[in-house]
């Protein structure tokens, strides 16, 4: 116990309070820092361009999240109905790309994206020539096309977890309902979804965490463009503390991102705070 | 910026040459990739044993927070005063802390220069056999390549070259200089600055640009020119042996003509950055390697051969050798001939740390995407530049 | 089903097949080389010189699997079944750690490692990396050591053995497949770190075998062969111990670990 929160301080919470600490400064991590108050954040709030990335990230929100436990669900509600020899190995293929890093999932999409890539040429070649475009390049299509990136990370990952949890729902609860008649969709939302409620709580708030926390997928893809149209809290504060070395701008995005995270989170980690701290 | 890959290669070639000729001097080698080297460059710097010698793509910043050795002694001794100047004046700052003049800080393991390489098979298809006088007559080929179904011009994203390429024949490099070394009151919301995002956005709306222009990575771009897919490509000398060893002679090269025939050519360039971290335990003998680059035969001829670039130093010595008919050899006569009788200004990019990546990048692809105008891009780029020089 | 099992797998079978194509050569979107090249594997591992990074890769998860293991499922166990004081506090602290982006520790964690002298060593980011994991892995332990029937617990309360005992005995043995699906969770992510050690190490070769995706890419950028040959190979271990261990990792994620 000792150790874990030891370590845990030593290298979370204090890396924290000195983050929050930056954020107050003019630093720009050699020479002398200057204190200066609010500005970094009274800079980052009134100033639309910073604003941004912030709700660039809210959109991807669409991706990581909805989709990966939407089709998470669904998936898992199938897979447990089903008894097949090839169960495994559909379970294992859905988590693979969960499993490789992010940097190679970036490379492996921007490839796909291209305008040579296989997405066009699989439009071309059903006959919707019209629809193919350098799809990270478009301003209308960047960010879906991340989001589709970051959903076909998650998707896997939500499944085999909500699977889990499906398959330690009572069987005798699905015996009950279809005593009392009802069809597989009844089925699903009145035993499969609250049975799960932990699972699905937890699927939210990783993915939701994973879409706001977001950068190497986009650091990779498209670096924030075209234009601002994919920029994200990440790159942006990995940008002013690495390329431009304002460590006080940057600690100042890191805490609102934070507390974004935190507001955004908390009501749905309250819903499932009976099952988490039980 | 655009990393062909080459430039780490380029050092340890020059240590291993400068050990066989000097045994008693060997070097270590960090190697990492130009991205990387931008982030932990200044760390590097600052960190309590760093190395002898650092390639440095931003230098301003860590030079006014005093992490770099001074080399006005060296220059001194070993009479620097003899190179060209103007490549040496990138890499000086004043006690302002404006670029262009003042303390040297560092030297270039070769010198680059930009200009327009085109396919010389498609350029026979559409008759052209020498390179246009002015910006109009470019742009006549640009249409006559488009009506004859060739791509004009391949773009790597940002499309910031294309940008400058056109941005430079517009305005005073003086003023363009001002800008990027952060002279006081430096502006780029010049009228002359809006007509060449006028042209820039012609060029756009006409189709002469690639339709992945805000997307492409600098491998396809290469690989596609080499392909023949675009008669133009906008690049640097640093990408002139690769195009030797594909192209095999069928790549051309010619500097960007100006707005006014007549006018000097203005094309960017810049040093391959080396410099001596402030504590560093034997400055003397890495400004003596420094000399010897630029001056040693040798050392000229690997700088000229791995890189493509101009290896700099006294201007009486020759060019190195280079394969008849190479465009590693135009590019050694063309940067010759730039320094002699045009103007190098820097990348724009490189006004600030945060310029490129805040402002430049995201408005050029604004401008690709027809998002915003003329005004409104020069404008936005004048707004971050300032916006990053109060931080 | 069919259709996600496609969205999940092209991408893999694009980048094989532009990786068996020949060098040298520019292949666009999918086309199944008709000479496989696997030799270009053997090249790429050459030319991107990855047994050093393989070195590197497997002492760092050698310094940071184990351990983050031992200390999470203590803290685990004394958060689920060990009465503390201020417990929910406690543990309203980690589950906060989850929710911490990892950009806004980043510029601290370097100045801190470099006072504690640590700076471009490995164990900077072994230090770092087990304290990142914490929040999770203790939260994951504990929903675990949680799940088990308190029955168990009394039993063994009865036959007189201590927490501490009855820890090592009877709940760690119970918990294998929870302890050994964080296990191959915390090897993925350490595996596939890659700001971190970019960050907190400035050798390229002491950092980890994804972090050398990043440098592969910028300096073979025109060679599509090699480069997908080489992200090929850097995958290869991550999937490889994945479907190795995978049976376990799906029953411990399928089983809950105790059957009620």
């Amino acid at each position: 116990m000792l150790p874990a929160f030891a370590m845990y301080a030593a290298f979370v919470l204090w890396p924290l309070i000195v983050s929050v600490n930056y954020s107050f400064y003019d630093w720009n991590g050699i020479t002398e820092s200057r204190w200066v108050g609010l500005e970094n954040y009274e800079r980052i709030l009134t100033d639309a361009d910073q604003l941004n990335p912030i709700f660039n990230s809210i959109k991807l929100l669409a991706f990581f999240t909805i989709v990966p436990v939407a089709a998470g669900l669904l998936s898992a509600a199938i897979l447990n109905d089903l008894r097949s020899r090839f169960l495994g190995a559909y379970r294992t293929s859905l988590f693979l790309p969960q499993v490789i890093p992010l940097v190679a999932s970036g490379i492996l999409w921007g490839w796909i994206y291209s305008l040579n890539g296989i997405l066009n040429q699989g439009l071309s070649w059903i006959g919707l020539g019209s629809w193919t475009r350098p799809w990270l390049g478009d301003f209308d299509l960047a960010l879906p096309a991340v989001g589709v990136v970051g959903a076909w990370v998650l998707t896997g990952f939500c499944t085999l977890l909500l699977a889990s949890g499906i398959s330690k729902i009572d069987r005798n609860l699905y015996d009950a309902a279809r005593v009392d008649g009802a069809g597989r969709i009844r089925e699903f939302f009145a035993v499969t979804l609250p049975g799960v409620r932990r699972e699905i709580g937890v699927c939210v708030i990783v993915t939701m965490i994973g879409a706001l926390a977001s950068f190497d997928i986009v650091f990779i893809t498209t670096r924030g463009g075209p234009g601002r149209e994919t920029l994200v809290p990440g790159v942006h504060i990995f940008r002013a503390a690495f390329v431009e070395r304002e460590i006080g701008a940057a600690s100042a995005m890191a805490v609102i991102l934070m507390l974004l995270i935190w507001t955004l989170i908390l009501p749905i980690q309250r819903y499932f705070q009976r099952d988490l701290t039980k | 910026m655009q990393s062909g890959g080459g430039e780490f290669d380029l050092l340890q070639y020059l240590g291993d040459e400068f050990t066989r000729q000097f045994p008693n001097v060997t070097f270590e080698y960090q190697k990492d990739s130009f991205d990387n080297l931008l982030i932990n460059g200044p760390r590097l710097l600052a960190s309590d044993n760093p190395p002898d010698v650092i390639l440095l793509p931003q230098l301003a910043d860590p030079a006014k927070d005093g992490l770099i050795h001074s080399l006005d002694g060296y220059f001194e001794q070993f009479g620097w005063d003899s190179f060209s100047e103007s490549q040496l004046a990138q890499n000086r700052l004043s006690d302002e802390g404006v670029r262009g003049s003042g303390t040297l800080y560092g030297v270039g393991a070769g010198y680059s220069i930009t200009g327009v390489m085109y396919n010389k098979e498609l350029a026979e298809q559409i008759g052209f056999d020498s390179p246009p006088a002015t910006l109009d007559e470019f742009e006549a080929l640009l249409a006559s390549a488009k009506d004859n179904g060739i791509l004009p011009i391949i773009t790597l994203n940002p499309a910031t070259f294309a940008h400058q390429y056109i941005h430079n024949q517009y305005v005073d490099p003086a003023g363009t200089s001002d800008f990027i070394f952060q002279a006081p009151g430096a502006t780029i919301d010049t009228p002359e600055a809006v007509a060449a995002a006028e042209r820039f956005e012609r060029w756009i709306s006409e189709g002469y640009f690639n339709d992945d222009a805000n997307s492409l990575d600098y491998g396809g771009f290469m690989s596609r020119f080499i392909d023949g897919e675009g008669l133009f490509m906008f690049n640097g000398s640093w990408a002139a042996a690769t195009l030797d060893e594909s192209m095999g002679g069928n790549a051309g090269f010619f500097l960007m003509p100006p707005l006014v025939e007549g006018n000097p050519p203005v094309a960017m360039g810049a040093s391959l950055t080396i410099v001596i971290p402030l504590r560093a335990s034997q400055p003397d003998e890495a400004a003596f390697f420094f000399d010897w680059i630029h001056t040693n035969q040798t050392a000229r001829q690997i700088v000229a051969d791995t890189t493509g670039t101009s290896p700099g130093g006294p201007t009486d010595l020759p060019v190195p050798d280079s394969e008849p008919g190479s465009l590693v050899g135009q590019m050694q006569e063309e940067a010759a001939y730039l320094a002699a009788n045009g103007v190098v200004v820097d990348f724009l990019a490189n006004a600030t740390s945060g310029f490129l990546a805040n402002a430049l990048m995201p408005e050029v692809q604004r401008m690709i995407g027809s998002q915003t105008n003329p005004g409104d891009f020069v404008r936005a780029l004048q707004e971050g530049y300032e916006a990053s020089l109060d931080q | 089903m069919a259709m996600l099992l496609l969205f999940t797998l092209v991408p893999f079978v694009t980048l094989l097949s532009a990786a068996l194509q020949p060098v040298g050569s520019r292949p666009r979107g999918f086309e199944w080389p008709t000479n496989p090249q696997w030799g270009n594997f053997a090249e790429a591992y050459q030319v991107a010189d990855v047994t050093p990074l393989l070195v590197s890769s497997i002492l760092i998860v050698v310094g940071v699997v184990p351990l983050s293991l031992l200390i999470a499922a203590l803290a685990g166990y004394g958060l689920a079944s060990l009465s503390i004081p201020g417990e929910r506090w406690i543990l309203l602290l980690f589950i906060a750690g989850l929710t911490i982006p990892f950009e806004s520790l980043m510029t601290p964690l370097y100045y801190q490692m470099r006072s504690l002298g640590v700076l471009n060593t490995r164990w900077a980011v072994i230090l770092a990396l087990i304290g990142l994991f914490m929040p999770f892995g203790v939260f994951w332990m504990r929903s675990h050591f949680v799940s088990i029937p308190s029955e168990i617990s009394e039993a063994a309360e009865i036959d007189g053995a201590g927490p501490w005992q009855a820890f090592w005995r009877i709940h760690l043995p119970l918990s294998r497949p929870a302890v050994a699906s964080l296990g191959i969770l915390l090897f993925l992510w350490t595996w596939n770190q890659f700001i971190l050690a970019l960050v907190l190490i400035e050798d390229p070769s002491m950092r980890t075998v994804a972090g050398a995706l990043g440098a592969f890419q910028s300096q073979y950028q025109t060679n599509t062969v090699l480069l997908a040959a080489g992200s090929v190979l850097i995958m290869a271990p991550s999937i490889a111990v994945f479907l190795i261990f995978q049976r376990q990792f799906s029953k411990a994620l399928l089983e809950g670990a105790v059957k009620g």
